[in-house]
């Protein structure tokens, strides 16, 4: 089983150590000193023993670790077969033990002259010549040369219906019923043609990519809420199916914002930086989550892209690979840039400087910065919409006569109100206006109305009062005021008023001493100082004006906060002081400053500017193209349904990466590092001056890069093999797994760098070769020799990957919404299964309307509670860069397949529609297996089937009330036509082959 | 008669009881698995191969989730009494990291143990008036007062107590010992995780917490629930009873079998017995989750009501999944999190475990299951003596848990930390060290369970040197 598989050593069965063939260092010897030794005789210094290494062949001869040529002179040879416990290596603590083969080997490579290589992955890839073996297709000919010349064939090409199968589930993830292939044609690079065509493709290269990508439709860490980052999503999607060169691809997900004139696509790309998890747990500190957000980064691209695992360098030098501390920190340092907080509980800072008003077209949302993606089959509508707000906003600005002198009137009107006019108190909280969840109220002493709210505490402390059911809207000139009473026995320190506007708490205004950690530093409206603490013992009002606090007329306060530190306070009534004019209160502040200032002297052309600009916002005679205007703002609205939110990446003031001595955060002894490229890889540095995320990205996409094309390439021969030409897909690396065929890796990386990193070019090649097409069964013989087909002489069975075992059900009942990309889906979930969940408290809405059917690449992605189904089918949390996924055979997987409700509707809805118009049982089955297994059922199949439908006919006849209880799962309702008991009968055999391993698996 | 045959005899009896009836030959095919189908259970990596003679056989962790405060159960503190409402020695805290209390360093308080401290058992070990029945088991349990964490937030910290790491993706205590010893039961998930809640602010606790990493996904825990199917979908669809899911079952694996004759394909034997064992589950989950076939005498020693959800009906649930051999029990309460009011909160928490607990702990010692099964009670973190108003922030230099069962030294009070409660002074115990000792327990070398991923051998005690905490073994 695959448990025994990762623990055999590969090459156990295969004769590479024929006694003529010349040892290779990377083949043979490097694997055995990787696992054995470098770990206290590699390239981690802190960790070396006796000053010796065995990495690196100078170092080891310096020491006379071995006498190239006299293998019995060596003390490496002598070390290995020493009695002497103490002598012995590896010593018996480090609970290695080499096998005599493996001791042989060492011996006899020293007597050959302990020749050394570079570690394979880390030199460029050279296109080999192509074996010449007589196959028309170049991977045949690499993979026929490999075999032995007593085995040397492949198995004969699979039926053309398997093989259409076959196509349509590793090309689309989609049953070919539903593709539209039936039997293949002699050709079937036609129909492969027609796959890649298909938009479905995209959706089947994206489940590998978003597993690498680590995306998830929630945050990830302790409240794990939903955050909008689906344009991503659909980004990947959209890269596969239009063919995006694989480098483009790469520079735009790591540092599509600095490229020259970034598209809303780049941004877009750039969610690849942002989808990590992120935190906002209360008491986490900034520091700490920044420095793991940017060590999870750096895991991630290595893996991603490079498959390599740097992650081990976080705390020491890598032990087995030449990346170091240094290069990890280094690395690191090219994300320092990235505008993000660490913790996102209203603790966490952005960068320095950082500022969204500074990136036009960008908000704030709760997790950083964001756009707002128009949907693509919107965007000419959303570009006419534009042209005509811009025609009519130019109308609105042109001057005529009759306007000037209706805007004298005016000037004149708000002069003599503005004299006359007092502003007023309006209350937002007084009492129990608002829910006070866990704030203590008392009765005495209160300012005004019945209650006061009373919060004591050794030290930080806060309230907060959500008003999102009755936001209040900042008129010009607003001041914000809260009543307090401070305990003249018990004082605070310092209180606080927080606003909450724009789904931001940065509107903040304080008294007392600055200790509250909240905007502390800043001077700006996000960390208002308003003065000394109050008076103790009585009532004050604290009080500040709105626009110092960053909250100009026309922006809505939905919550307040209440902050001290230490102290008992009382607080109370709070409201805003405004101008009780309804005419005044709408004067902007710049506005009403000119009218002030202009006093009884006729405006100023600078002081007419503001004021005239709000007039335009009131004049009647306007009031037609404001009209109009409003109605396109409104159809621009409308669209906006048809826009998506999404996290991107901004660049801001890069902070500062020191090393951390053993990944300790709190440590800040290291030195500064740099942006740098690891440089055993990359050589000297690409430009003087501070390198970027865009040096990065461009150094990974670069056909310079030996671990790139490699990477990619064995990933995506995993997916129509089953297993990648070097086993381990995220390691290429020296701990990592030889490849089996390393000249057919190289020849692919190379034709793929080549190809211009033509993605569908690549997965063409290698479906059409005869090596592909071969059939999953193979002379037993064969499949005891070669028990996990590391000559690839048959095809690999494979179960289904989550995602396709529900497509395929929904497919196949005629279900399933083809919709590509878009909002995430909730299809049915067992109720409850989010109570472990807080910070809210929540539960799952299930989608009841054509969502409920979208591709599991849609659902749902909760990091901390991933849907079942996903999880039983060994889809990844993606809490982590995964680079493959186990494929397991679970009992859940079988409870899932038989009671899911997903299921069960789809086995109804697909009995019904078998059943027709009173075809009789052998035509249904005969439709049901072509829909299901491409294929006519067997006889012996056929007879069990109808066994079971009999039975389960009977069952139902006497209990008719069984029968309605079934057709009523799910929330498609059952046709009245069937008879249901003949329909639920029906279903038992459905739900059987929606069942079967054959249905799950593709041959 | 020994357990296993009992066990053998209930499972046949409720097959063929009324409830539970089977179609005739759907049971002979159930029944006849064995011979049939060569998918043996999983032995665990080792093979049945131990490192040690083992002396657990089961885990049942009670996770204390949130923090319980070591200062009003386990480490009694006078001198932090005598400071009480006095300012904390800047000596303590300077340059350590803080949770909640970070924005008010300069105006720490101490806060004095809101619980009286009296002495329990033959051993004499102080321990809090507030748990009286866990104090009653003062000479069975070893009480470790040196733990300490490396995170100082629910979350992540949670993560490093069931994985050894605060790299997410890393497989949990239980995959681990699945991945290495598989388990006893063919009918239920070898990993069964409860939970339940009171007593505090309650902290989410995420999947992760019982996933099994980059270990194969059979390893993975299972929750069960209180409410609705105890397990996702274990129930049969509306409308279809348990015969007609049996003929439907053995429609599905006769047509398997068919196809293994046509097929080389090894996963079709094996998905045939997960479709067996599936079935069974089905029978047997709901029986076990069902505590009100337990007598009344037992629902009452616990202070169970089934069906409620609570600590209690889980800890009796725990001992019913113990002797239906799962290998790794592990409850969570959620109600630890004492931020403020660390008096009254763990007079609430007490209400909720602390009966529950001491009757789990006897009604195993009375059915001889104590001998083969490891106690571990504790949280993720400890609390600060310092004053976070009435309350007690999170804590990470020390504190304290304790362990029972299956060789543990009864009586033992092991670890010391200084005399307010702030840091560990004497023999440190890292969350490894309880890791390397509970794998020893079981007759496993921490250093020797490993499993290679993304190149390199990981194993549940991490990089660090762990040590097993020999002081607390008999």
């Amino acid at each position: 089983m695959h448990l025994k598989f990762l623990l055999l050593p590969l090459f156990g069965t295969l004769p590479v150590f024929a006694a003529d063939t010349p040892l290779s260092y990377n083949r043979d010897v490097r694997p055995i000193l990787a696992e054995n030794c470098f770990a206290c005789h590699g390239p981690d210094q802190a960790a070396r023993k006796a000053k010796l290494r065995l990495d690196v062949r100078e170092d080891a001869l310096a020491k006379k670790a071995f006498v190239p040529g006299k293998a019995d002179d060596s003390e490496l040879v002598r070390r290995l077969w020493t009695n002497d416990e103490d002598e012995l290596m590896p010593p018996p603590t480090s609970h290695k033990v080499l096998t005599a083969g493996q001791k042989q080997i060492l011996k006899d490579w020293i007597a050959q002259g302990a020749k050394y290589e570079a570690h394979w992955a880390y030199l460029k890839p050279k296109s080999p010549p192509v074996p010449e073996m007589g196959a028309a297709h170049p991977i045949d000919n690499f993979l026929l040369a490999k075999m032995s010349p007593k085995q040397r064939a492949l198995a004969p090409v699979t039926d053309s219906r398997t093989l259409s199968r076959r196509l349509s589930f590793d090309l689309l993830g989609l049953p070919p019923s539903f593709a539209g292939i039936g039997e293949l044609s002699a050709d079937p690079a036609g129909t492969v043609d027609q796959l890649l065509a298909s938009p479905h493709f995209g959706e089947r290269m994206a489940v590998l990519w978003l597993d690498l990508a680590r995306y998830a439709d929630t945050h990830g860490y302790h409240s794990d809420k939903t955050w909008s980052v689906t344009p991503y999503r659909d980004y990947v999607i959209r890269a596969f199916n239009r063919n995006k060169p694989y480098d483009q691809f790469i520079v735009e997900q790591l540092a599509g914002d600095l490229l020259d004139k970034p598209t809303t696509e780049h941004y877009v790309a750039t969610g690849f930086n942002r989808v990590s998890q992120a935190s906002e747990e209360g008491g986490i500190q900034d520091a700490e989550y920044i420095a793991k957000y940017y060590s999870e980064r750096v895991r991630t691209t290595s893996v991603a892209f490079l498959g390599s695992t740097m992650g081990c360098a976080e705390c020491h030098d890598h032990k087995f690979d030449p990346f170091t501390a240094k290069d990890f920190y280094a690395m690191e340092a090219f994300f320092a840039d990235i505008y993000e907080k660490g913790a996102y509980n209203g603790d966490g800072r952005y960068n320095e400087g950082a500022e969204i008003n500074n990136y036009p077209g960008f908000k704030l949302d709760q997790w950083g910065p964001a756009l707002d993606v128009p949907e693509p089959e919107n965007t000419a509508e959303l570009e006419r919409i534009a042209a005509e707000r811009k025609k009519l906003e130019e109308e609105l600005q042109r001057d005529t006569p009759e306007l000037d002198a209706a805007f004298k009137e005016l000037t004149a009107e708000l002069k003599a109100k503005l004299a006359s006019s007092k502003p007023q108190d309006v209350t937002i909280l007084d009492d129990e206006e608002f829910p006070l969840k866990g704030v203590q109220t008392v009765n005495e002493p209160v300012h005004s109305g019945k209650l006061a709210r009373r919060q004591e505490n050794g030290g930080l402390v806060q309230h907060v009062v959500d008003a999102s059911s009755k936001p209040v809207t900042v008129a010009a000139g607003d001041q914000l005021f809260a009543y307090v009473w401070l305990d003249p026995q018990n004082p605070p320190q310092q209180v606080m008023l927080q606003f909450h506007a724009d789904k931001d708490w940065s509107h903040r205004a304080w008294w007392g001493k600055d200790l509250i950690p909240y905007g502390k530093g800043s001077t700006g409206a996000d960390h208002h100082h308003a003065g000394p603490l109050p008076e103790t013992g009585k009532w004050v009002r604290l009080e500040v004006p709105a626009e110092k606090v960053g909250l100009p007329a026309g922006k809505t306060i939905t919550q307040l906060a209440y902050t001290q530190v230490g102290g008992t306070v009382l607080w109370d009534l709070a409201g805003r002081q405004t101008n009780s004019d309804p005419a005044l209160a709408a004067v902007p502040e710049a506005a009403r400053q000119a009218l002030t200032a202009s006093g009884d002297q006729a405006l100023t052309a600078e002081q007419k500017a503001p004021l005239m600009a709000h007039y335009r916002t009131i004049a009647p005679a306007l009031q037609p193209i404001r009209d109009q205007l409003a109605a396109v703002e409104k159809a621009a609205r409308d669209a906006k349904g048809s826009t998506r939110m999404t996290l991107v990446t901004l660049s801001a003031t890069p902070r500062e990466i020191r090393i951390l001595p053993r990944g300790n955060w709190m440590d800040r002894n290291g030195p500064v590092v740099q942006p740098a490229l690891p440089e055993f890889l990359a050589g000297a540095p690409p430009k003087d001056g501070r390198l970027t995320r865009l040096d990065l990205a461009r150094w990974i996409a670069s056909k310079e890069n030996p671990l790139t094309a490699r990477a990619f390439v064995n990933r995506v021969w995993s997916l129509f093999f089953g297993t990648g030409l070097s086993r381990d897909l995220a390691d290429l690396g020296n701990q990592g797994r030889w490849p089996t065929h390393p000249e057919l890796l190289d020849w692919l990386a190379v034709e793929f760098m080549e190809s211009g990193w033509d993605v569908k070019k690549l997965v063409k090649l290698i479906v059409t070769s005869q090596s592909y097409r071969q059939s999953t069964n193979a002379d037993p013989g064969l499949v005891r020799n070669d028990p996990y087909n590391d000559f690839y002489s048959r095809q690999n069975a494979r179960r289904l990957p989550a995602e396709f075992v529900r497509d395929n059900a929904l497919a196949v009942a005629g279900l399933l919404n083809a919709k590509v990309g878009g909002e995430s889906a909730r299809p049915y979930q067992p109720a409850g299964y989010y109570r472990e969940m807080n910070f809210p408290k929540r539960e799952y809405e299930q989608h009841n309307d054509e969502n409920q059917y979208r591709r599991g690449i849609y659902m749902h992605w909760q990091r901390s509670f991933l849907h079942p189904m996903l999880l039983a089918f060994d889809a990844p949390t993606r809490e982590e860069c995964t680079a493959s996924r186990e494929t397991s055979n679970t009992p859940q997987q079988a409870l899932d397949l038989l009671n899911d409700p997903t299921f069960v509707e789809a086995a109804r809805v697909l009995a019904e529609d078998l059943m027709g118009k009173g075809r009789p049982f052998d035509e249904r089955l005969k439709l049901g297996y072509a829909r299901l297994l491409h294929r006519d059922p067997l006889p012996a199949e056929a007879t069990i089937l109808k066994g079971l439908y009999d039975k389960q006919l009977k069952r139902y006849t006497e209990k008719p009330e069984d029968a309605a209880a079934l057709l009523k799962v799910g929330l498609k309702p059952a046709g009245t036509e069937p008879n249901p008991i003949d329909l639920a009968a029906m279903t038992a055999v459905t739900r059987a082959l929606l069942n079967l391993h054959e249905t799950i698996t593709r041959y | 008669m020994n357990d296993h045959i009992l066990n053998a005899i209930n499972r046949r009896t409720f097959l063929k009881g009324s409830s539970y009836s089977v179609g005739s030959a759907a049971l002979a095919f159930l029944l006849s698995r064995d011979a049939v189908h060569a998918a043996p259970r999983w032995q665990g990596v080792l093979d049945g191969k131990l490192h040690y003679p083992n002396k657990a056989k089961r885990v049942i962790h009670l996770c204390m989730a949130g923090g319980p405060s070591h200062l009003e159960t386990l480490d009694y503190k006078p001198e932090l009494a005598k400071l009480d409402g006095k300012s904390m020695p800047e000596s303590f805290t300077k340059g350590q990291q803080l949770a909640q209390l970070q924005g008010s360093r300069d105006k720490l308080k101490c806060l004095g143990p809101q619980h009286e401290f009296k002495p329990y058992g033959q051993c004499g070990r102080l321990m809090s008036s507030a748990f009286p029945n866990i104090a009653t088991l003062a000479d069975d349990i070893a009480v470790i007062k040196s733990m300490s964490t490396e995170q100082i937030n629910h979350d992540p910290a949670h993560t490093f107590m069931n994985t050894g790491s605060v790299i997410p993706g890393r497989p949990s205590m239980g995959s681990w010992l699945l991945y290495g010893l598989g388990a006893e039961t063919d009918e239920l998930p070898g990993f069964v995780v409860l939970t339940s809640m009171g007593g505090g602010q309650d902290q989410p606790i995420a999947a992760r917490q019982w996933h099994s990493g980059f270990l194969p996904s059979k390893f993975q825990g299972v929750r069960f629930n209180s409410k609705g199917d105890p397990v996702h979908y274990v129930s049969n669809p509306n409308g279809v009873t348990r015969e007609a899911q049996g003929d439907l079952l053995e429609t599905i694996n006769q047509l398997n079998s068919q196809l293994s004759s046509r097929q080389h394909d090894p996963e079709i034997a094996t998905r045939i017995a997960q479709y067996e064992m599936a079935f069974k589950m089905q029978a047997s989950v709901p029986h076990l989750a069902d505590v009100s076939q337990e007598p009344a005498h037992i629902l009452e020693q616990y202070g169970a009501k089934p069906g409620d959800g609570s600590f209690a009906s889980n800890c009796l649930l725990a001992r019913r999944l113990a002797e239906r051999g799962v290998r790794f029990i592990q409850l969570y309460h959620r109600g630890w999190d004492h931020h403020g009011g660390v008096k009254n909160g763990i007079n609430v928490v007490a209400g909720h475990v602390d009966k529950a607990t001491a009757a789990l702990v006897k009604d195993l010692k009375d059915r001889g299951m104590l001998d083969d099964t490891l106690i571990i009670w504790g949280g993720e973190f400890g609390r600060t003596p310092m004053a976070q108003g009435n309350g007690r922030d999170h804590h990470i230099k020390a504190f304290s848990l304790w362990m029972a069962g299956a060789g543990i030294k009864g009586g033992t009070t092991y670890g010391e930390t200084d005399e307010l409660g702030y840091a560990v002074i004497k023999d440190a115990v890292s969350v490894h060290d309880l890791h390397a000792t509970t794998l020893h327990q079981l007759g496993i070398n921490h250093e020797q369970l490993t499993y290679k991923f993304q190149g390199l051998d990981f194993k549940l005690t991490g990089v660090e040197k762990a040590r097993v905490v020999k002081e607390v073994l008999a």
